[in-house]
């Protein structure tokens, strides 16, 4: 019964010392099929206890930050796409939001709540994949399957709005690519209901599930005052007792106008992660639910007078005008001016924190961009957090932390 | 000067004036530069102090300003950091000349500066002293002594894509 679990002493007591004469050093990685992406640990294990672990990244390093000064302010919103590869439209985004914030940009009303709607379902889409997956690194198969199945959902939606399914490159400097088709909203909505059933069905199979438990309390426990000198930031820190939400704490788009709770756990193992993202996707569909209700009618696109703004395509393909507006903004030689400037923004994504500090020249193109992504800090712990657990564990907490490689080795 | 912020109000008085306010900013942003020599100093003071109480180093993120507009030196070093119990944001900049590349690592006080510097480090070519760790983080061998992010570094590298080793069963 669960409450035995509680008596099981975690982390185990070292036996050995790293460097002991009878240990042994095991590759896990970086083509492993249970860490999900390409993440390289060396382990030095007594057993099958872990006595020292070193996490080697990069494999999947491409250059994001370099290619941030070869593309325009709008071209990059691409790159974007591929950092977190799990919810990319919420990357773009935060994009447009940190180019928006350095230009000194007051998007429309109406794009508020889009985005914000839009970020949440991208938030949901995150964590339906992160618990799920934690479900399946327990052998949960049917709670990963079932929770597939909306995030397919999310992603059609998301097809509805800009014609793809994963590389999204939805969000402008300045407003959109496109506004919602008409009837999206009913989707929308019909999507919540649906939803609420299959994070019933998880609590159902999960949530009181003994071997769930065993697995996962006590897994990697971590404090509130070691996950932020470690720089940890979103669901991770706040399953360790962290009350902060750049939502609440530094309200972007329409936030301020949703009602909604922060989730919150305490013990910051693998359990209460789980707990603190079901809750977060519970948060999210409520917050759907109230700004699908407010979406204010008008222009998605701020007006085209400060030129930063693409032209509509009917306007290109159908006026000379449109066409002139059209090559002003994006020829090299032309395109839209930047104040000499620097800008450090940051939105709150499903992983944590994903910022980006930006260096403009002047030009339309960035001089230097920097990432924050919140990948990079949570697995900087990870050799501290699994000394002491087995190797069955592994997994375990590298599914909780919600590694994403490519935002992790930029 | 006057400030809104009551951080770097705290600042001046502590440090005087080797710590200046920079202006070149989006609204909204409070940035500090400070010299080098007293990186540590302030960090420390940022870090324990209970009114300034900020817990958490966001990033470490290196910027060359080769031919930058208004560039004060070639390299800078900008540490955003966060008060979570003041709901506050401060960010922390340090100029760095060609020449001397040597910073003081801040991961004795904050755990979270480990990778950013390491990746700082290979970016750029920063050298924290008393860092644990220095070894390169995301590139591989071939980029031994390069610097990618540098300006002066072309954007289709340097030929490492040609040398790589490739591997045929026959060499397995």
């Amino acid at each position: 019964m669960p409450a035995a679990i509680e008596d099981i002493a975690r982390p185990a007591r070292l036996e050995k010392l790293s460097g002991s004469a009878d240990t042994w050093i095991l590759n896990f990685g970086p083509q492993h099929p249970a860490t999900h992406t390409t993440i390289h640990l060396v382990l030095e294990l007594d057993g099958e206890r872990i006595l020292k672990c070193t996490p080697h990244i990069g494999y999947l390093h491409s250059g994001f930050e370099k290619l941030a000064e070869h593309h325009t302010y709008n071209q990059y919103v691409t790159v974007t796409d591929r950092m977190n590869y799990i919810s990319p439209i919420a990357n773009n985004i935060a994009w447009h939001g940190a180019v928006e914030k350095l230009l000194g940009i007051e998007i429309t009303k109406r794009c508020k709540y889009l985005r914000t709607i839009i970020a949440e379902l991208a938030r949901i889409q995150d964590h339906l994949l992160s618990v799920g997956e934690a479900a399946l690194e327990v052998g949960a198969m049917t709670v990963f399957v079932l929770l597939f199945n909306e995030r397919e959902e999310i992603n059609d939606l998301f097809e509805a709005v800009c014609g793809a399914r994963f590389t999204t490159s939805w969000s402008r400097v300045g407003g959109a690519m496109a506004d919602i088709p008409e009837g999206w909203t009913n989707y929308v909505e019909s999507f919540c209901d649906k939803l609420t059933r299959a994070v019933d069905d998880c609590h159902t199979l999960l949530t009181r599930n003994p071997i769930f438990l065993e697995r996962t309390k006590n897994v990697t426990p971590t404090t509130d005052a070691q996950v932020l000198n470690w720089g940890w930031t979103g669901p991770v820190a706040r399953a360790a007792g962290v009350k902060r939400d750049l939502r609440k704490d530094e309200p972007y788009l329409a936030y301020s106008d949703l009602d909604f709770k922060v989730a919150l756990a305490r013990s910051g193992d693998v359990y209460s992660r789980y707990l603190v993202r079901l809750e977060e996707i519970e948060q999210s569909r409520k917050m759907i639910e109230q700004a699908l209700k407010k979406i204010p009618p008008g222009e998605i696109n701020i007006a085209a007078d400060p030129k930063v703004m693409l032209a509509e395509k009917s306007e290109v393909y159908g006026s000379i005008e449109g066409v002139i507006h059209h090559f002003e903004v994006v020829m090299d030689n032309r395109g839209f001016s930047t104040p000499v400037s620097e800008v450090y923004a940051a939105q709150e994504t499903a992983n944590g924190e994903l910022g980006f500090y930006i260096v403009a020249d002047g030009s339309d193109k960035a001089f230097r961009v920097k990432v924050r992504s919140p990948s990079l800090q949570h697995l900087q712990a990870i050799g501290e957090l699994l000394r002491g657990h087995t190797i069955s564990e592994i997994v375990v907490a590298l599914s909780s932390l919600n590694i994403i490689a490519a935002e992790l080795d930029r | 000067m006057n400030s809104n912020h009551p951080t770097i109000e705290q600042l001046y008085q502590k440090f005087g004036e080797q710590c200046a306010r920079s202006e070149n900013h989006a609204a909204g942003m409070q940035v500090v530069i400070i010299p080098k020599s007293r990186l540590l100093d302030v960090m420390r003071f940022l870090h324990d102090d209970g009114a300034c109480a900020y817990e958490q180093l966001t990033d470490v993120v290196g910027i060359d300003y080769l031919g930058y507009p208004q560039a004060r030196k070639r390299f800078a070093l900008v540490y955003p950091l966060i008060s979570v119990i003041y709901n506050r944001r401060l960010i922390v900049k340090v100029y760095l000349a060609e020449d001397d590349l040597t910073v003081p690592s801040l991961s004795g006080i904050y755990r979270g500066a480990e990778w950013p510097e390491r990746e700082a480090a290979e970016m750029f070519g920063f050298v924290f002293t008393e860092h644990p760790d220095l070894r390169r983080l995301l590139l591989c061998d071939l980029f031994k002594g390069k610097h990618p992010l540098r300006k002066d570094y072309p954007l289709r590298g340097q030929g490492e894509r040609d040398n790589f080793r490739i591997v045929t069963r026959k060499t397995v």
